[in-house]
């Protein structure tokens, strides 16, 4: 475990592990990335070939558990099923890094796994900060959570997104999964300056950043995670580095996903950027 | 409306297309995107992505019944079937009765649900443990001992169909250049990570079933049907052998 915690400061660059690229990684090619972030629920219940690549992978690299399914936001109980597992898996696979979103997904019977927003207010930030004391209570450690790109702002919503999490983030020992993406979508779709939203947020509790591409519908802007770097992320990135310039990136690519070289590269021009800078 | 309430009708709109007007004058709309647009987005957002789910899980009922009709099927299940589950991958375990019950599905495409269950049956033992059973030594020396109780290893089932359920999973042509009318009987199981399958005659699909209850060889081939022949006999047992499906039961 400790060459795994080396290997995580030496390289900060990561990509998701995702199945069309499963066939390329077992013939063990030799990888820029540093670390794969996996989708918890794509992994914490098989026992099939999604799990059999994880166990050879975490011998070499270091692994970050991101979920979909906590719902952290919801008003129902948490899913004590759910956590067990997650717990347990959390126990085999040591990860460097846990995270979940900050969203509620739907309803216990009616999952709608998507992510979904609330109201930036002092009723939810006392809901949440509460909920996040007890999971990470029942974990046993800090997570991260990811802010989100949401197509809809409430007008019960008391203050900005930035404040609001700057808030949460004062109130528990979490730490901010931050998905520059995201900010981008929602200031281009909301209407605001990304900066002022980086000028915000303690970098210092940054504990990994998400970057990816979005697509262009109608107006608006919708997070597909489908496109590679851009130049307008490009630019948030190089504002965080001039604040935090150590943190954990990861580059996502969900949908249309192309070959892992590909991938690589859109960490390789980061690491390239954070050089020069 | 508290945020619990919210939730809730949210929810509802997006599953059903509800509780618009009560939802509408409690959103902050953007010139880019106004509110009922965004609504719209969430609603199209969950319809493509659990009917992508289905289409990963259900790929050859996608192939055999084409975009438009695979489209109406997801969105059907969809409404009679929300997700329960945290990972994605689980929904869709009630497709075959779901599709069972579709008189106009049936009609035209009668294996339809067969070939559901099998692409179900196939999704299982991709991600059951894999569990080498005995090897065609330790099967040997198991002949003969009244001890040794065998049964099936965990990633094994043994599958049986009216239609020729594998032939159609595994043509490659949308069209089935084939009479699907066909029996199958089939052994599907784990092997060195990979989903394997061997097509069994009736007699040796009926002979398998005895260890689903922990059996002896001997017994086993005492209870065989009397329509087993010994080829079909030798050749289960290299199958037994060969592909280490059967353990010792404790």
């Amino acid at each position: 475990m400790e060459n795994v915690k080396n290997n995580y400061l030496a390289n900060i660059y990561g990509v998701g592990l995702r199945s069309v690229h499963f066939s390329y990684l077992e013939g063990e090619p030799h990888l820029f990335t540093g670390w794969f972030e996996i989708i918890s629920e794509n992994f914490f219940r098989t026992q099939g070939r999604p799990r059999t690549i994880l166990n050879k992978l975490r011998n070499n690299y270091p692994i970050s558990c991101h979920g979909v399914s906590l719902s952290i936001a919801s008003y129902e109980d948490f899913d004590f099923d759910y956590l067990s597992d997650l717990k347990k898996f959390f126990h085999e696979i040591e990860p460097v890094l846990i995270s979940d979103h900050l969203c509620f997904t739907g309803l216990r019977k009616n999952n709608l796994h998507n992510l979904l927003p609330f109201a930036y207010n002092e009723e939810n930030l006392k809901h949440l900060a509460s909920r996040i004391h007890f999971i990470q209570d029942y974990f046993g450690r800090r997570m991260g959570f990811e802010n989100l790109s949401a197509y809809f702002d409430y007008k019960n919503s008391t203050m900005t997104e930035w404040d609001f999490i700057s808030e949460l983030l004062k109130r528990t020992e979490c730490n901010l999964l931050l998905d520059l993406n995201n900010v981008y979508v929602n200031s281009h779709n909301h209407g605001f300056d990304p900066l002022v939203y980086l000028e915000a947020i303690p970098m210092e509790r940054v504990q990994q950043l998400h970057l990816a591409g979005h697509s262009e519908r109608e107006d608006f802007y919708f997070d597909t995670h489908s496109k590679p770097l851009y130049p307008e992320l490009i630019e948030l990135y190089k504002n965080v580095l001039l604040k935090n310039k150590n943190v954990p990136v990861l580059y996502e690519w969900d949908e249309d996903i192309p070959d892992f070289h590909v991938l690589e590269h859109q960490i390789i021009t980061l690491s390239e950027i954070r050089k020069a800078l | 409306m508290n945020q619990k309430e919210f939730n809730q009708k949210f929810i509802e709109h997006i599953r059903r297309g509800e509780n618009i007007e009560e939802l509408l004058p409690l959103l902050q709309s953007f010139a880019k995107l106004p509110s009922s647009r965004a609504l719209e987005v969430y609603r199209e957002d969950y319809e493509a992505r659990m009917s992508e789910a289905l289409k990963n899980t259900y790929r050859k009922i996608h192939s055999v019944i084409g975009d438009e009709d695979f489209a109406a099927l997801a969105l059907s299940y969809l409404e009679h079937y929300p997700s329960t589950f945290s990972d994605l991958d689980e929904y869709g375990e009630k497709m075959e009765e779901f599709i069972s019950r579709s008189t106009q599905l049936k009609s035209n495409f009668p294996f339809l649900s067969q070939l559901a269950h099998f692409e179900w049956s196939f999704r299982k033992i991709f991600h059951a443990k894999e569990r080498p059973g005995l090897n065609p030594e330790e099967l040997q020396a198991s002949f003969g001992d009244e001890e040794a109780k065998l049964t099936f290893a965990p990633s094994c089932l043994l599958l049986a169909y009216d239609y020729a359920v594998e032939k159609i999973y595994s043509a490659d042509e949308k069209t089935i250049p084939f009479d699907p009318n066909e029996q199958q009987f089939i052994l599907m199981f784990k092997k060195e990570s990979l989903v394997k399958i061997h097509l069994l005659s009736g007699a040796q699909h009926t002979t398998l079933k005895i260890f689903y209850t922990p059996t002896t060889l001997s017994a086993c081939i005492t209870k065989a049907p009397a329509t087993m022949t010994p080829e079909e006999m030798r050749e289960l047992f290299w199958i037994l052998g060969r592909e280490q499906i059967l353990l010792k039961s404790l």
